[in-house]
């Protein structure tokens, strides 16, 4: 989601329950949980729902528990929109819906370590950050700079589209160089147990 | 021999404090080494002002 045009923000965390103080080790009825800040004049929320279902068969398996497949609108105006889009792709699909459509409750950070969980995992590319960020896990986990790296070494985008905004990161050469090797390479680092 | 003793005496309590100077110099000069910064990523300082939020729970 941290390369889609319009999109600005993202964090993980938990929510759709009711349990509180949630952490990762004791989510109660919390499901995982990614939250994202994106402009309305390049990307409606009805686009990112249509994104969601494309990403994710709205028919097909709901998940359970924590892995919960969900859409938590912020307001009556956002359920409206994310119900419409249910329906039509319950149409479009001939199936009943699995997924759960409704209003958001409350949103819970997980921990700093789950957020850009791909980029925490690349020493050369964080150190770029910590030297924007020092020690600020909020600066860290609001960057847009770095939600678009996490999204290039979680191997999400294209060597096309990294070369157009690659030097709007704010990145050494050597990190550039670094990032660039990156895309379009195989990683083992493992998929992130958040989304 | 009694010279050679008070050379001891005193050149050894001596030694240590160097030492142990020495070692508080670079522990001190390795802690006071400042962070290389680097000014924040440009597309950090245009986000737009108005952005609304979306949850999802991606299953």
């Amino acid at each position: 989601m941290g390369l889609v045009n319009g999109v600005w923000r993202t964090r993980v965390g938990y929510a759709g329950g009711d349990y509180q103080d949630p952490t990762y080790a004791d989510l109660g009825d919390q499901a995982e949980c990614v939250q994202i800040d994106f402009d309305p004049t390049v990307i409606s929320y009805g686009e990112l729902v249509d994104l969601m279902f494309a990403l994710h068969d709205p028919a097909g398996n709901a998940g359970y528990g924590q892995y919960a497949y969900l859409v938590l609108a912020q307001d009556d105006e956002q359920l409206k929109v994310a119900q419409e889009r249910a329906q039509a792709a319950g149409e479009k699909l001939g199936k009943p819906l699995t997924v759960r459509v409704e209003l958001l409750k409350k949103f819970w950070l997980a921990e700093d370590y789950h957020q850009k969980y791909y980029l925490r995992g690349d020493p050369t590319l964080l150190a770029q950050f910590r030297a924007m960020f020092g020690n600020d896990e909020a600066a860290l986990r609001d960057s847009t700079a770095a939600m678009r790296v996490n999204g290039y070494v979680g191997q999400s985008g294209t060597q096309a589209r990294l070369a157009e905004e690659i030097a709007s990161f704010g990145l050494t050469d050597a990190a550039r160089a670094h990032l660039v090797s990156l895309v379009g390479e195989t990683t083992s680092g493992g998929a992130c147990p958040l989304p | 021999m009694l010279r050679f003793s008070r050379t001891l005496k005193i050149g050894i309590p001596l030694l240590v404090v160097a030492a142990l100077t020495a070692v508080g110099v670079g522990a001190a000069r390795t802690t006071t080494e400042p962070v290389p910064r680097m000014a924040p990523a440009p597309i950090d300082t245009r986000v737009p002002k108005t952005l609304e939020t979306a949850t999802f729970g991606m299953g």
